[in-house]
């Protein structure tokens, strides 16, 4: 593996880039889960599906875009989406979940509006979809490097605010924090994520990286703190391991991180179940 | 600035669709008032503190924050604020009590920054106010619904804040605690000077505790101290209220 690693570049630029979404996308994702908005992820990666699809598409009429990184396109659709969505929960207030199915129908009917005009793509899609190892460039990378410590640093700047909008909506307003922009910026953020994730784990699996490792730590952190970096740890693990299976078994890597990362995530129920609550018998039921 | 009143509200009027809640709202409340904001439900109590936190937008009439109109009233660090529903918060949020209550040093101190250096000790006072400091890393979601609200006059009062407003806070302590609750908001009020608004439905309990009474059917029915109070007849203060309030 070590050999490999130094030998061929794309999979060091998978490497790094797993591990760097491996930090960004659970730190995300802690928040996503406690907001309850696990379902606007899913809706952005679809989103993002048809701004792939989109810059393929172009890039196969105009060979000057074929140059260019559909990871571009990939991002601006999805902020795009997200600001949609954004506009859309203000249009319908008493049914802003609404928005939701809404953007995610329409992601994935782009998409595949774009990709039956180009008539199906040379390139391989599978790999969009499922992720895969050989498919981040050192352009690439770099962007996604980027991006990420753009990402954190935003995130380690408004922690407080996020911490407080995330608990306590009304208490964040009546502090005269500015909980729209907050929530606006974050929305942006979840959507560069989701776009720099995607080439690793594939856009159908990317918001996975956001919720199982968070719904995994969860269980069994005390303090907010604790659960931001047991959700790092767990999608570090996920992220590491899956690449390596993925390699050596020839698997889209999307697949084997998410199934370590339900792995990781049952193993912390079973141990929470007995660890936190000694009283339970063997056969899960209370002994009181 | 001493005799600016910290809240000063003019002529306000409020409605849902076309139902008026409030009408016609004439208050001033100085530094160092405890004001038990009193009527049934429906009365307009609720309404009439989220448009003084600006949760609702003024429809006619006019808010003053320290002297400030509300839209223009930046401080608001300067107002600690106890919500009705102990569970508003999302229940079995992974937190402990200390980041909890350091959460209400937030606005202070500013975007983009990090929780000043003093911030375990001013924490750990607040806690020390509402004798929870043994509970500070316990997680929020394990406690009672009185610790809980406890816990939340830590979050409002960490910051120091000048105005204390507290919706119907007791709702769901139990009757044990009440009393002691009741208490802590006599002693903020006294050794802090903290200007407190109360809104409440427990008449009875308050009465000997607060200075001054507002009492809120829609119109102001009766704002003074609790002396004029006290010299009201018990039929007029039956009529003030109409029923559900418990009454001395």
């Amino acid at each position: 593996m070590m050999q490999s690693l130094i030998q061929y570049e794309f999979l060091q630029n998978a490497f790094i880039t797993g591990i760097i979404i491996g930090i960004t996308a659970p730190v995300l994702g802690v928040f996503i889960v406690i907001r309850k908005m696990a379902m606007i992820a899913d809706a952005l990666s679809h989103v993002t599906l048809s701004g792939i699809a989109f810059s393929l598409l172009l890039g196969k009429y105009w060979s000057a875009f074929s140059m260019v990184s559909p990871l571009y396109g990939g991002m601006f659709f999805s902020v795009a989406g997200a600001l949609l969505i954004e506009k859309f929960r203000s249009v319908y207030k008493h049914y802003e979940e609404l928005a939701i199915p809404v953007i995610m129908s329409l992601g994935i009917g782009l998409g595949v509006v774009f990709i039956s005009v180009a008539d199906g793509f040379t390139t391989d899609l599978f790999g969009y979809l499922f992720g895969s190892v050989s498919a981040v460039s050192r352009t690439d990378l770099y962007v996604i490097i980027m991006i990420s410590c753009i990402v954190l640093l935003a995130i380690i700047g408004l922690y407080k605010e996020l911490f407080i909008l995330s608990f306590d909506e009304e208490y964040c307003r009546v502090s005269g924090i500015q909980s729209k922009f907050i929530h606006f910026v974050f929305i942006i953020l979840v959507a560069l994520v989701i776009a720099v994730s995607m080439r690793i784990v594939g856009v159908l699996l990317v918001s996975s990286l956001m919720t199982l490792p968070v719904a995994a730590s969860i269980r069994i952190a005390k303090s907010f703190w604790q659960t931001i970096i047991l959700s790092v740890i767990f999608g570090e693990i996920a992220v590491i391991i899956g690449l390596i299976a993925a390699f050596y078994l020839d698997i889209a890597p999307g697949g084997t991180i998410v199934v370590i990362s339900a792995l990781i995530l049952m193993i912390t129920i079973i141990f929470q179940k007995y660890k936190y609550h000694p009283e339970i018998n063997q056969f899960g039921k209370w002994k009181k | 600035m001493e005799h600016t009143p910290v809240v000063e509200i003019k002529n306000l009027y409020h409605r849902y669709e076309y139902d008026y809640v409030l009408k016609n709202i004439n208050i001033q409340i100085h530094k160092g008032d405890f004001l038990a904001l009193i009527g049934p439900n429906g009365s307009g109590k609720s309404t009439l503190i989220k448009l003084i936190l600006g949760l609702l937008k003024v429809q006619e009439g006019e808010i003053f924050l320290y002297g400030k109109p509300l839209e223009y009233f930046r401080q608001r660090e300067q107002i600690g604020y106890v919500s009705q529903k102990a569970n508003s918060f999302h229940s079995g949020f992974p937190a402990t009590v200390f980041e909890v209550v350091r959460s209400g040093l937030t606005k202070k101190t500013g975007l983009f920054r990090f929780f000043p250096k003093n911030t375990k000790e001013l924490v750990m006072n607040a806690l020390e106010t509402v004798e929870m400091e043994k509970f500070a890393d316990r997680n929020i979601s394990e406690l009672s619904g009185g610790q809980q609200q406890r816990i939340f006059i830590a979050r409002a009062i960490v910051g120091n804040p000048d105005l204390l407003i507290l919706d119907e806070p007791t709702v769901g302590v139990d009757v044990k605690h009440v009393m002691q609750f009741y208490d802590l908001l006599e002693r903020l009020n006294r050794e802090r000077n903290m200007t407190l608004v109360l809104v409440t439905h427990d008449i009875g309990t308050v009465v000997n505790r607060v200075s001054h009474i507002a009492c809120l059917n829609r119109t102001l029915h009766f704002h003074g101290s609790v002396a004029d109070f006290n010299k009201l007849g018990k039929k007029e203060i039956t009529s003030l209220f109409g029923h559900g309030v418990e009454i001395p």
